[in-house]
């Protein structure tokens, strides 16, 4: 074994390892851009990645309906009795839902106009890393549809997490239930504030905490808490996050922490929207 | 280029085209997952190129799987890179001189690369930074993480091994 430690592959495997380590240096100073190396590999596997997603949901989309056939069938009865109560009642059924589905389409027009100023970049959920203990994910868009590192992560239902990095043709996405993520927030009934940031004990339940609220705060659960949208403005004033389910005195109780059930289901994401940019962002305006 | 060159090319063109169709599946949101619990396929494909082909070129491929590691999480890039290019050579080594290639010490070499990854994982990107209830991530992620990859591997293992038994072949007809 000697022999190999003074051979000429072990100095090119040497090599190998310090163009590894100025990788890793170059990655630690760019920040939020992928290095080349991860860039070029990305190129390859992002658009694999999102073929193979959706034969998967496509899939499991198909086989779900026989694991759950019992289900299904008293869902069908249940349906069917609220049907010609419907009936009864002279309503149209069938229209109703087709309009439901309609506007369900149509829930990222109505979150846009919602939201005049922000400029929002629809995207996939495309790959879900083993190794992730915060449920982060890749989507499918990058630096080519415009997006930077630190640009807010939302659906229909709230706020969903924040860009960490950024590949030509994806960006990995880190959730609100990360113990990375740091997003200045507020009880909506309270008006207290705290940050709202993920924890290891709380992410597999996919909830996150709301760390510093004031030892005097009334906050109570069921209540509603958005993001505040003061300090560095990376995200905007008023979007939801979630409901309050436990308040509790944070150790050496100096302040309180609250329990939150953030209202987009993080761990089940299939598409997201990227917000790319709003009016006061990076306390600009 | 005369036969047995192509082959050998096209033995290890297709030991990455493999790596990269695993790591696809290894990262499709809900393939496999049980309990949120995903297996890693890449690792033990670049496990078993390093008992078949040697410390050097095993390397190379513990390179390409720490790369498609680093593209879908987030430790720094080049972390998984660096620690499957010393396991491989570390493997490579290991089979030319002390052990025989088959699935038990496969398996046997696989858990130990796993076990040490997710352990330096942790350490530096866990309990470096102080979390609370910070065992919770070794005990109920990394664990399970390493004892489900290890129980699928066998089949990363098969599937290379017949790569590799057929271009062999091939070479020596």
């Amino acid at each position: 074994m000697g022999d190999f430690f003074k051979s000429k592959r072990f100095k090119i495997l040497l090599v190998v390892l310090v163009l590894l380590l100025a990788f890793m240096l170059q990655a630690a100073w760019t920040g939020g851009f992928s290095p080349a190396i991860s860039q070029a590999a990305g190129v390859v596997v992002t658009p694999l990645q999102k073929l193979s997603s959706s034969i998967s949901g496509a899939v499991s989309g198909y086989f779900r309906r026989y694991v759950r056939a019992d289900e299904i069938a008293a869902e069908n009865e249940a349906l069917r009795a609220e049907i010609d109560e419907l009936r009864r009642q002279a309503v149209n059924y069938e229209e109703y839902k087709h309009e439901n589905e309609e506007l369900r389409k149509y829930l990222d027009v109505e979150f846009r106009e919602e939201h005049p100023d922000f400029e929002v970049e629809l995207a996939s959920v495309v790959a879900r890393d083993p190794d992730d203990r915060f449920y982060s994910f890749t989507i499918d868009r990058g630096s080519l549809s415009g997006i930077e590192p630190l640009d807010p992560v939302v659906t229909a239902d709230g706020l969903v997490g924040v860009v960490r990095e950024v590949g030509v043709n994806y960006s990995k996405v880190v959730t609100i239930l990360d113990v990375w993520i740091d997003v200045g927030a507020r009880d909506v009934r309270t008006r207290d504030i705290g940050i709202v940031t993920g924890s290891v004990d709380l992410a597999a339940d996919g909830k996150c905490r709301l760390n510093y609220l004031p030892r005097e705060s009334g906050a109570a659960p069921g209540d509603i808490v958005v993001t505040s949208g003061i300090g560095d403005s990376l995200y905007p004033q008023g979007l939801l996050i979630g409901k309050i389910t436990r308040i509790d005195n944070a150790p050496g109780d100096i302040s309180l922490f609250a329990e939150i059930e953030p209202f987009a289901d993080v761990r089940r994401l299939t598409d997201v929207m990227v917000i790319k940019s709003f009016e006061g962002q990076g306390g600009a305006e | 280029m005369n036969n047995k060159k192509w082959f050998r090319t096209a033995k290890f063109a297709t030991y990455i085209v493999v790596m990269v169709l695993l790591y696809i599946l290894q990262t499709t949101p809900g393939f496999l997952t049980v309990f949120g619990v995903k297996p890693n396929f890449v690792i033990p494909a670049a496990v078993c190129v390093a008992m078949h082909e040697g410390e050097f070129t095993g390397a190379f491929y513990g390179v390409l799987a720490g790369v498609l590691c680093d593209l879908g999480g987030f430790a720094l890039a080049g972390f998984n890179a660096m620690i499957l290019l010393a396991a491989c050579t570390a493997v490579g080594l290991l089979v030319i001189y002390l052990l025989r290639p088959g699935v038990i010490n496969f398996v046997l070499l696989l858990s130990a690369v796993m076990l040490a990854r997710g352990l330096l994982d942790f350490l530096l990107n866990y309990v470096m930074w102080g979390y609370d209830h910070v065992w919770m991530v070794f005990v109920y992620d990394v664990l399970p993480g390493v004892i489900y990859t290890v129980a699928v591997s066998p089949l990363v293992y098969y599937l290379y091994t017949a790569v590799h038994a057929w271009f062999e072949g091939r070479m020596e007809a």
